[in-house]
């Protein structure tokens, strides 16, 4: 087979220009959510580590750590050939989705999956692990050695675990250590510490104060004693999960769409199996019950039970931190969308509703910025002006101060641009945008003398940078007269 | 005409910076040092400088599927949980950029022992890809033209493709790329030669059924 110089010209114009011309830039946003992805990525490993002399000190050392429940399940038999003390994600298959946003919602693999306030997500790892997650909340996979972690950020979690499968199940939330082999149970990581209630099987739960086994129909809870009876509606709900269709195969569609309440919520399973076609999952996960209510009975007599346990009948179904969290969902499922005049109202509604939660913040910032795509700088502005500086939420800051600065550009206010600028340069003098702020700043600085030392730094930092012709010209243009 | 027609040549240097350095490495040396002492506010600013440049990789290489955001991040998560291994041999972005090759190609491999004959990349990703101000009927036709140089990409072997991505598309020279995969210069060349040549082929077979599809009609 020969290849011609045409076939060659094809592959160029085809494939190499289409991919070159692509936008590959990573928006503030997108990156500050990503990094927290790390952080949390980081502090599951540093806990990992720290696991045997966390066990040594005794579990209130690892409380610090933050309210993360981490389940380890033996599992994945192929990638225990990759076993390298490291962390791997592990596809979480999800299958089932019912809660806001489920029109758009991708049923996906990804080794995190979250799920907003009010939702349910039906998922597999493995053949080994069903699991129904509770909004608000997250849970993402991994495996160590051979061990599959699914780490509880938040929420309730109900898990059917696959006593035939090779391995066994730990489960470390902050106070316990649990171990179990081949159960249903559930954890739940919504109002602080951790709680533990089994359906089937045993399991052991290691604390402060011992080691203690669950048995069927029991209930526990870290900084509490004594076990309990799981309450009815929990009870229902495992229930449920384990009698709910097993994973179907195939492509992801929308079989099922029915209002669950207001907002209205809609159910997207994965079909494509026998079982999806002949079972109606969705029916089956609409019928669920709410799972509002925490795992444990209250405490028969006052004393050393913990008082968030007790159920609350009048209680919101959706705490304020959460229905910001769903707002902030739907706001960025409608950005994605192209739906920026939805989305607009989405994130006002947000900073209206809950100004004091750390998401309106980034509804803010959002608005500022769909306010300076449209040309609209006075809104943008009026946005910004509403954000303390610096902004709460760390991974906010320097994106926050970076778009004040493009504000005042936009807005031909130079002045305030260039004093924007060299501010920023200064409290954020290792920022991926510095490029682009010192080619503002020089574009910006009429006067020869104070524009040279500026284009002399950038094209010393950044050669190849977008700016560079320009600053050269710039400079060309600048040089002193002999 | 034989292989030798085949040229990775003439596509150097078109795209700067293709290593990935960022603001240079001598500006990372000190963010790496304290980075390596635990300084976690260090490696963030590691990680914001560099991001762009292993997502815009990551991108070319797996193309815009779900999974990127999280192999991005299991890159950097690697990168850290590697540093202190790293003794400053290399250049950071090297470093990084190795793993970022080696991340890719694991998630490559995995998913082509897998169903690979149905890339599945979701509008919204393919739109983020597109240039902002365009029409809607321009941004539709760039998001297919786009999808279809990834499903052509998602036709080559992992090594291929990611020899390709970094020589042909980026503009990376030879030398670079082997170092970054670990290969030897001339297999390097010979794997992006390959990959030119199984694109052509692939280009001019879809052409053909094509063209016998409208023959047909």
């Amino acid at each position: 087979m020969t290849t011609e110089p045409d076939d060659n010209d094809d592959v160029d114009a085809r494939v190499i220009a289409p991919l070159r011309r692509a936008k590959l830039a990573v928006d503030d946003i997108h990156a500050a959510r990503m990094a927290a992805g790390i952080e949390a990525g980081l502090d599951t490993r540093a806990a990992a580590r720290a696991q045997p002399r966390w066990q040594l000190l005794g579990l209130a050392s690892v409380c610090a750590l933050g309210a993360a429940a981490v389940v380890a399940v033996m599992a994945v038999r192929g990638d225990a050939q990759r076993a390298t003390h490291v962390p791997r994600p592990v596809a979480l298959a999800p299958y089932v989705y019912v809660g806001p946003g489920a029109e758009t919602a991708r049923l996906s693999p990804a080794a995190r999956l979250s799920v907003p306030a009010g939702a349910k997500l039906r998922a597999s790892a493995g053949t080994a692990v069903r699991l129904t997650l509770v909004g608000p909340g997250a849970v993402a996979a991994s495996t160590v050695d051979g061990v599959t972690e699914l780490a509880l950020d938040g929420g309730l979690l109900l898990v059917d675990f696959d006593h035939n499968a090779d391995g066994k199940l730990r489960v470390r939330a902050p106070g316990v250590v649990v171990t179990v082999v081949g159960t249903l149970f559930a954890v739940d990581a919504r109002d602080g510490g951790a709680r533990v209630a089994v359906m089937r099987g045993a399991i052991d739960v290691d604390a402060a104060a011992g080691r203690r086994r669950l048995v069927a129909g029991s209930a526990w809870a870290s900084g509490d004693g004594d076990a309990r009876p799981i309450l009815p509606a929990l009870a229902a709900a495992l229930a449920e999960h384990d009698a709910s269709p097993p994973p179907p195969v195939g492509d992801y569609v929308v079989v099922d769409e029915r209002a669950l309440g207001d907002p209205p919520l809609v159910a997207r399973v994965a079909s494509g199996s026998r079982a999806a076609r002949n079972r109606p999952a969705a029916r089956t996960v609409d019928q669920a019950p709410p799972l509002a209510a925490p795992l444990e009975a209250p405490a028969p007599a006052a004393g050393t039970a913990p008082a968030p346990l007790a159920p609350d009948s009048n209680a919101s179904p959706l705490a304020p931190g959460s229905e910001a969290e769903a707002l902030y969902a739907a706001a960025e499922v409608q950005m994605r969308a192209g739906a920026n005049q939805q989305a607009r109202a989405t994130l006002r509604e947000l900073v209206a509703r809950h100004g004091g939660d750390p998401r309106s913040e980034a509804a803010l910032l959002d608005l500022a910025r769909l306010s300076l795509a449209a040309g609209a700088t006075d809104d943008a502005r009026r946005f910004l002006a509403r954000l303390p500086d610096p902004t709460r939420d760390r991974a906010l800051v320097e994106p926050a101060r970076h778009l004040r600065c493009r504000v005042d550009v936009a807005a031909g206010a130079m002045a305030s641009a260039a004093s924007c600028l060299r501010a920023f340069r200064g409290q954020h003098p290792s920022s991926p945008h510095d490029a682009e702020v010192l080619a503002q700043l020089a574009a910006i600085t009429d006067d020869c003398a104070r524009a040279r030392p500026l284009l002399d730094e950038y094209l010393r930092r950044y050669p190849a940078g977008a700016f560079a012709a320009q600053a050269r010209e710039r400079q060309r243009q600048c040089r002193p007269s002999p | 005409m034989g292989s030798g027609a085949v040229t990775v040549a003439g596509v150097r240097g078109d795209v700067g910076d293709a290593a990935g350095d960022g603001g240079g490495d001598g500006d990372d040396a000190p963010l790496v040092v304290a980075a390596r002492a635990g300084d976690r506010r260090s490696f963030r600013e590691l990680y914001l400088r560099h991001l762009d440049d292993v997502y815009g990789r990551m991108t070319r290489i797996v193309g815009p599927v779900s999974e990127r955001d999280d192999l991005v991040q299991q890159v950097f998560i690697d990168v850290h949980q590697a540093l202190p291994r790293f003794r400053g041999e290399a250049r950071f972005s090297t470093f990084l950029h190795r793993i970022t090759i080696n991340v890719a190609y694991e998630h490559l491999r995995r998913r082509r022992r897998g169903d690979d004959r149905n890339l599945q990349l979701p509008d919204d990703e393919l739109d983020r890809l597109v240039a902002v101000g365009a029409s809607p009927e321009a941004r539709a036709a760039e998001r297919e033209e786009l999808a279809r140089v990834f499903q052509h990409l998602a036709a080559l072997k992992p090594k291929l493709r990611i020899a390709f991505v970094l020589v042909a598309i980026e503009g990376m020279p030879l030398a670079d790329a082997a170092e970054l995969v670990g290969a030897e210069r001339d297999t390097v060349k010979q794997r992006v030669l390959n990959a030119r040549r199984a694109l052509s082929e692939r280009l001019a077979r879809l052409d053909r059924a094509a063209a016998r599809a409208g023959g047909s009609r």
